[in-house]
């Protein structure tokens, strides 16, 4: 499949999973964010210059659906552009090379602490900039903290049924 | 002391050193430019959505997610089917009863207009807890209501009418040992007077009814139809207990009455229509005597 249509279908299909479902999905008033995969799983080939905007219209097309007026944006966008910093400390640290698409079942341990990593900047970039306040630093961070966790098994769980 | 100093500056250096490669490099590519321009358009949309000019544009009013939400609703009404079916049914259920209770009403008035008339009443005064219990309704006179009327509901006879005012009129019910109610035994058809004795509101006590006369629980006690007061055969209560003690004369009958006098909001005055008529011939046989 054209790489093109293909991650146009994923950015489409993670933002609806994300509106509809995973919107309604609490747990103690936590929720998750999985379309933050797409940002972990886009091709390391394109580059950031381009890899950015993309990320910055996703986190825009989240925030039209919940009102949150340009916060995933900015997480996303911020997130975009640490990925190829996070993705040289982590992955290409092992002399993994030529991956395009980086999944847990070509890195195991790395994919670990590379999703950890990203899923927690953004987490905790976006419920800053909800927060607005220095005030709400430890609820912003155990926000931070048990959300990463969630969408982190999400995300495993993501991975999981793909390598089946 | 030196020592430390060099190893600070070597610090600085060497950190500086870092920072000015990374932002160099930062710079070079120019990513660094436009990961700015994003945020601070990111930012100003944050920061301009306070107050009220919100940004439509990018809200849920933009009219590619209302319709996105559109089809969730449209999708979530299926799965709440079951739920609004139940609901339906029970509503359906409650209006049927209603239906059927106004139909049977409708019928046994229909039997009663022969001789009798309906006149109905809403309950405005009500006591249950008291020795001498009393009901207050809102006809009187004016609409043709007169003492010793008697007054049911779709339960059940209710009471009697004792005093009228223009448009008031006190009931005297069964909860009030001032009335003796003419009764029968549907089964076996055997007369005796209602009485209430005890302080519950739902118990009334059957007497005169002979020993020998076997009374199971359960049997249904209705007007007699000797008076002018009531028609015959309206459901006055079912025998809650009987009993017979030695070398009684009677049976104890204990009543379960079949009107809820804790629950009663609407009554039915039934005015005889030729009450003064049989009240005339009643006092001759009286005179007689």
């Amino acid at each position: 499949m054209n790489k093109f249509v293909k991650y146009s279908i994923l950015f489409i299909l993670l933002v609806l999973v994300q509106v509809l479902l995973l919107n309604n999905v609490k747990i103690f008033g936590i929720g998750a964010f999985l379309y933050v995969y797409f940002i972990l799983v886009f091709p390391t080939s394109v580059p950031n210059k381009l890899f950015m905007p993309i990320c910055f219209l996703l986190g825009l097309s989240v925030d039209m659906f919940l009102n949150t007026y340009g916060v995933h944006a900015a997480a996303c966008t911020a997130t975009a552009f640490f990925r190829p910093f996070i993705i040289k400390r982590t992955v290409q640290f092992e002399g993994i090379d030529s991956l395009d698409e980086l999944t847990f079942k070509s890195l195991k341990r790395n994919y670990v602490v590379y999703s950890l990593i990203l899923i927690l900047l953004h987490h905790f970039l976006l419920f800053t900039l909800q927060a607005f306040s220095l005030n709400l630093i430890w609820l912003v961070l155990l926000e931070t903290i048990f959300s990463t966790i969630f969408t982190f098994v999400l995300l495993m769980v993501v991975q999981m049924l793909k390598s089946k | 002391m030196r020592k430390k100093f060099t190893y600070f500056f070597f610090h600085l250096f060497f950190v500086t050193h870092k920072m000015e490669n990374f932002i160099r490099f930062l710079v070079k590519s120019s990513t660094f430019l436009e990961f700015l321009l994003l945020e601070a358009l990111a930012l100003f949309f944050v920061v301009s959505s306070d107050g009220f000019q919100k940004n439509v544009l990018i809200s849920s009013c933009n009219s590619v997610v209302a319709s996105v939400y559109d089809a969730q609703a449209y999708v979530e009404d299926y799965f709440s089917l079951r739920e609004q079916n139940a609901i339906l049914a029970e509503e359906n259920a409650s209006l049927y009863t209603t239906v059927q209770k106004e139909l049977i009403q409708d019928l046994l008035n229909t039997q009663l207009e022969s001789d009798f008339d309906c006149i109905s009443a809403k309950v405005i005064y009500n006591s249950l807890h008291k020795f001498q219990n009393y009901i207050v309704i809102n006809k009187g006179s004016a609409d043709g209501v007169a003492p010793e009327m008697g007054v049911i509901n779709n339960q059940g006879v209710v009471g009697v009418i004792k005093s009228v005012s223009e448009h008031y009129s006190v009931v005297l019910p069964i909860l009030n040992n001032e009335l003796r109610l003419s009764c029968r035994l549907k089964k076996g058809d055997y007369f005796g007077s209602l009485i209430w004795k005890e302080c519950s509101s739902q118990i009334a006590n059957l007497e005169e009814i002979p020993h020998h006369v076997l009374v199971a629980k359960g049997d249904s006690v209705v007007t007699s139809g000797f008076s002018e007061i009531f028609p015959s055969d309206i459901l006055v209560g079912v025998v809650e207990e009987a009993s017979l003690k030695e070398n009684a004369a009677n049976v104890d009958i204990s009543v379960r009455l079949a009107c809820d006098f804790q629950a009663v909001k609407w009554v039915k005055v039934i005015a005889y229509e030729h009450r003064e008529e049989l009240e005339q011939i009643i006092s001759t046989i009286e005179k007689d005597e």
